[in-house]
Formats: structure tokens, sequence, C-alpha cells
């Protein structure tokens, strides 16, 4: 019955009721597609940088981080090589990282080199489906795979040769000569500009560090949950000779920037719910105030000021509920849609993304926090102008409502 | 027994400030099938008086016995109760609930008191077709006259078989015509019934059709009168 009643209530005014319900509408799928676009786009641009790259958490020596020499460099670590392995982690894929300078006949440009299991890495990084010419590395081969980017630079392609030089282990000359087998393409255009791969034997044989790596990059079954795992191992690990760093350890400027993002997008994300509050607060104080008269009637005859405070929370929440449903289902299409198809920056907007490092493009993410949250708000705001009408009918005084 | 029994009853408005007495030491007594017309000059009194009777207000002195029970004893929740189950109200004008038809304002106060579906339904079209608006079941009130409204009302009140309607100037405004009608309606329900009416007004020919005229004047009962009929 207060179902039915609060139901009719709301259409006594159809007009302001579909102006309620759209505002919250254009709200909800504002806040939505704000909301799926910045946490879709970092999420993109922590996967560019995390899952393609420096992984979810790695060790090193103590102090490599801070000073990225082969001099920090330390003996592969297996997980054997703790007491007691954590149920979570799947692998430890070792690295090595370091500069040479890249050079052929005519050119010479310095590259980042990295040393990498090839089955593992690909585990890891799935870098052999970044081949965008040639070939992923053969079994005991002595190759080298570049970067689309650096061999643009470099003006190499495939079945050419590349010559590394650089400082190797204990400052002794590292040099190599690789036939180029493949080029590899990464979103993110700063590593690939920048990045080479040699297999993990080449790159100890070449500077001169047999047996030993720079990182070890830490595999998780479940990456969610990874944080914890990061600390059992910490734990079990001696401090003093090695550090356990998790991505946004290793990446502070990014997580900054999220901050700084996330930040600015709060405030926004504020003024709309601002604007919600106001247009469902003015629709129920008009709905309040022109049935007081009512009101005092339905007491009189004897209807409990709970039932008339439930009768109106219904219509509180129905109006929230049309509008936040049709948001929701407005918007979920979109984000679905483009979380499928990033949108692919062109342009003049591309080129200032890559000159910071990031990918251009706009993702999308339909992860429910995303919509559940933004839900969650409205639902709170909603809770919170009801009490206008709650605290109205537990002061309502029948008499003078009537006279009024 | 007396229905309804007050024992000097006063009421002062704004104590703290300007004090209106609005009631000054009310007693009376009204017996089960009456039909009482309370009337007197504006402002003496007559719509505080019918608000002790009906529990919607508290006297600052003296007391209210429906049935020999003393309301003025009880609480905010227990008045509404009972409210609900014992007095039926009219009121001036606007008193159905506009998003109901005729049928669901009458079924309305069955269901705040948890009636079967099949008493309502029964209960519901008996007093409609009493009020003579069996044809207009499904209507809103906004489609209804202000006399019509005034008949759901009364069904309304008579809904829940309460020991009496309070009716405060239940006519004030409808025409002669529907004024006439609604007293016919009144009596008849009051005969048929045995419904208990009180009622206030200022109207002379609905004075006429009441069996005992209480007056109000400043706040007292100047005269109580009762008439053969
Ligand atoms: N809520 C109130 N606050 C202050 N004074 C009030 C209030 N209600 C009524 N009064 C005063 O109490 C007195 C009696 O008012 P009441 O409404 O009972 O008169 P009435 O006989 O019903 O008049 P009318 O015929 O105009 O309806 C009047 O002087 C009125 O001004
Ligand atoms: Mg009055």
């Amino acid at each position: 019955m207060l179902l039915k009643l609060a139901w009719r209530n709301l259409w006594r005014n159809k007009r302001r009721t579909l102006i309620t319900v759209a505002a919250i509408f254009f709200s909800i799928t504002l806040s939505i597609l704000m909301t799926s676009l910045q946490q879709g786009t970092w999420a993109r641009m922590i996967a560019s940088v995390v899952e393609q790259y420096s992984g979810y958490a790695q060790i090193h020596k103590k102090g490599y981080w801070q000073e990225q020499t082969l001099e920090n460099s330390m003996p592969l670590l297996t997980p054997d090589s703790l007491s007691e392995l954590p149920e979570n982690l799947e692998d430890m894929i070792p690295r090595i990282e370091s500069f040479a300078l890249g050079s052929d006949d005519e050119n010479a440009f310095g590259t980042q080199v990295m040393g990498v299991d090839p089955v593992r890495e690909d585990q890891l990084t799935g870098l052999a489906s970044k081949v965008s010419a040639g070939r992923y590395f053969r079994p005991g081969e002595s190759a080298i795979l570049l970067s689309e980017g650096y061999a643009d630079i470099m003006e190499l392609g495939v079945g050419d040769t590349i010559v590394l030089l650089g400082q190797g282990y204990h400052g002794i000359t590292a040099v190599g000569k690789y036939p180029i087998v493949g080029l590899l393409h990464f979103g993110n255009p700063e590593l690939n500009k920048r990045l080479s791969y040699l297999p993990l034997q080449e790159a100890q044989f070449m500077y001169g560090m047999e047996g030993r790596v720079t990182s070890m990059v830490l595999k998780f079954k479940n990456n969610y949950r990874f944080r914890e795992t990061v600390e059992e191992i910490r734990r079990q690990l001696d401090s003093n000779r090695y550090e356990v760093l998790s991505w946004q350890e290793m990446n502070p400027q990014l997580v900054q920037a999220i901050q700084a993002d996330t930040g600015g997008m709060l405030i926004e994300l504020f003024i709309i719910y601002l604007v919600i509050a106001f247009g469902i607060f003015s629709t129920v104080i008009m709905m309040t105030a022109e049935r007081k008269h009512e009101f005092g009637i339905l007491l009189a005859i004897g209807m409990k000021r709970g039932r008339m405070q439930i009768m109106t929370l219904l219509e509180t929440v129905l109006l929230a509920f049309l509008g936040i449903l049709s948001g929701v289902l407005f918007a979920l299409p979109i984000v679905l849609y483009f979380e499928d198809k990033p949108i692919a920056l062109g342009g003049e907007l591309a080129s200032y993304y890559a000159e910071f490092g990031f990918e251009p493009v706009i993702a999308f993410t339909s992860q429910p926090y995303v919509f559940l949250n933004n839900v969650l708000i409205v639902f709170f705001i909603v809770l919170l102008v009801y009490l206008y009408p709650f605290n109205k009918l537990r002061k309502l005084n029948s008499i003078r409502a009537m006279k009024g | 027994m007396a229905v309804i029994r007050t024992v000097d009853l006063h009421k002062i408005y704004d104590e703290d400030t300007v004090p209106v007495h609005a009631l000054n030491g009310v007693s009376l007594a009204v017996e089960e099938g009456e039909f009482t017309a309370i009337v007197g000059p504006s402002g003496s009194g007559k719509t505080t008086l019918l608000n002790m009777i009906g529990g919607l207000d508290k006297p600052s002195r003296g007391s209210v016995f429906i049935d020999e029970q003393d309301i003025t004893s009880y609480s905010d929740n227990q008045l509404i109760d009972f409210r609900l189950k014992h007095i039926g109200f009219v009121f001036q004008a606007y008193n159905l609930i506009p998003v109901l038809t005729a049928y669901e304002n009458v079924e309305f106060i069955m269901l705040l008191q948890k009636r079967p579906k099949e008493e309502r339904r029964v209960r519901a079209m008996e007093l409609l077709r009493a009020v003579g608006l069996e044809e207009k079941t499904e209507k809103r009130p906004t489609e209804l006259s202000g006399g019509q409204q005034q008949r759901v009302a009364v069904a309304r009140a008579l809904a829940s078989k309460p020991r009496f309607v309070l009716a405060d100037e239940p006519t004030a405004n409808l025409d002669s015509k529907s004024t006439a009608g609604l007293l016919d309606l009144m009596q008849e329900l009051n005969q048929n019934e045995n419904a208990t009416f009180i009622f206030s007004t200022h109207d002379q020919r609905v004075i006429d059709r009441a069996r005992r005229v209480l007056t109000l004047e400043d706040g007292k009962i100047v005269s109580d009168e009762t008439r053969q009929g």
C-alpha cells in the first residue's frame, strides 16, 4: 500500500519528477563516464608500465633502485632462496637492465638493454606478442630484438646487425655484436624508442656478470593480493642485502600523477553531486511542503508518523532509483564499448601524451566499483535529503498542518 | 454510559505571550446515537472543542473521557491509534488523499487497520452505495465535486465503524443543494448505522437538522437544547 501511494505521489507532478530524474540521470551518467574514463586510462597506463615492463614488484640488491649500476647487481635468486615459499608467488624472473651505445656503420645511439629469460619474460609481459616484424628469440640463440622506435632512429631492420658497446661489471668493457631477428612494438612511446632485448645469458656474458642479475621480477598468481606477498617476502629476505619494491615505490611520479589527477576529478565529481543533491532536495522540499495539509489529514485519521516516513522514503528512493537506473543503463553500454575499443588520440594531443611517456589512448573501465561508488554516493545523498521530510513528519502537528 | 464526556475543559493558547482562553470550562456528555451540532460565533471555541474530543490536541486543564477512558493522558502514538480505531473525522475540505480513488480513500482507513481484503471491499462498497457514489468509485478526488468529496469523506469516516464521527463545518464549502444532500446522508447513516455525529456549523439550515444543539460563547457552553425529532 505504501509503495503504491509513494509511486502515485511521485507522479503527481509529472514534469517536476521527470526533470529531477533527468538531472540525476545526467549527473550519474557523467560521473560514471568520468570515473570510468579516468580509472580506465590510469589502469591502462599502469598496465603498460607495470604489466608490460616493471612488473608489480621486484627484488634488487639493496640500493640498486637509487643507483642503477651493474655494481649494484646481485647473484641470481630463485624462489628456493626463500625459507618459506609464499603461496601467491608464482615465479621470480631474472633480468639485467643496463645501458649501451648501439652502433652500426653510420649511427650511434644509446639504448636500454634488457637481458631476459626469453620464455619466462614472455610469460610475465607477453614479450613475444609485441613482435611487430621478424620473430621472437629461439632457444639458445645469440640475437637481439629492438624496439621499433629505436630501430627507426638507428635506421636498422630485421636481418641487420648491431654492435653494442658499454661498461660492464667491475668496469670491464662490454662489447657484443648481434643479428636483429625482430622488432618490438610498445604502446608506451617512451619504452618504444629506447628498449633492446637480449637473452639473459648473452647479456650476462657481454657485461661480464655470469650468474648475476640486476633485478628479480616477481610474478604473482593473484595481482590484487601482491602487497601482502611483497610483505611476506620482505620478512624473509635479509633487509641489509635486498630491497623488495612495489611498482608504486619504483614509480613514485606515476603514483603522484594519479593522485593529483584523482584529486582533481574528485572536485569535479563533488560539483556534480552537489547538483544532484540540490535537484533532489528542492523536489523533496516541494513534495513535502505542498502536502502539508494532506499529511495533517493522514495523521488526524490515524496514519502513524512512521508509516508516512516510510512512504516519503519510498518516494525519495524511487525518484533517485529511476534516475540512477536510467543513468547506469545508459552509461553501461558506452563504457563497455570503449573499454573494448579504447579511443586512440591523434594529432597534437597524441604527441603531447607521448612527450610525457604516456600511451596516447583514452581507455574506459567497467570495473564494478566505478558504478558502485557513484551509485552509493547518490544513494547516500538521497538519504541525506530524506532527512528533511523525515524530520518534518516527526514534528508534524495535524491541526497546524491542516490550517496552513 | 456516555460515549464522550468532558470535565471542566480549558484550553489556553499562547500561554506564555498573549494568552487566548479558547475553552473556559466545558463539561458535556454525548450519548451513543446522537446527532449533535456545536454552534456559536466565530472564535467561540467550536474547533478547539472538537480537536480536544478527537484527541488532536490536549487541553490545558480538564479531561476528555471516551467510553470512560481518559484520553488526555495518552501519548502521541497512542492517540494516533486511538483515533484510527474509534473516531471518524470529516474536515471542512480537502479531506481526501488526492492520489487515491474514491474507493481507495474509503478503503484506506481499513488498510491502516489491517482488515482483510474481502471485508474492506464489502464495507467500502456498502458505504459508497450509501453515500450515493457507487458509480464514482474509480474517480480521483479532483474528478469529484465538493459535495461528492465530502460524501466520500463521510464514507471514509464511517468505514472503521467508529464510536463517533466528528465533523468540523463539513458543509462550509458546499452549496445549499449539496449541503442538504450531505445532511440527508448523515441523518440516514445516523439512523441506519446508529452512527454518532457531532458537527460544528454556522449554517442555520444545518442547525435546524440537528437533534441537539450546543451553543458556545467565549469558550463556554451557553445553551444545550435537545429537540424532539
Ligand atoms: N493555534 C492557535 N493558537 C492561538 N490561538 C488559537 C489557535 N487556535 C485557535 N485559537 C484561538 O482560540 C479561539 C477559539 O478558536 P476556534 O478555532 O476554536 O474557534 P471556532 O469557534 O472554531 O471559530 P470559527 O467559527 O471561526 O471556526 C479563537 O480566539 C482563536 O483565535
Ligand atoms: Mg472552527
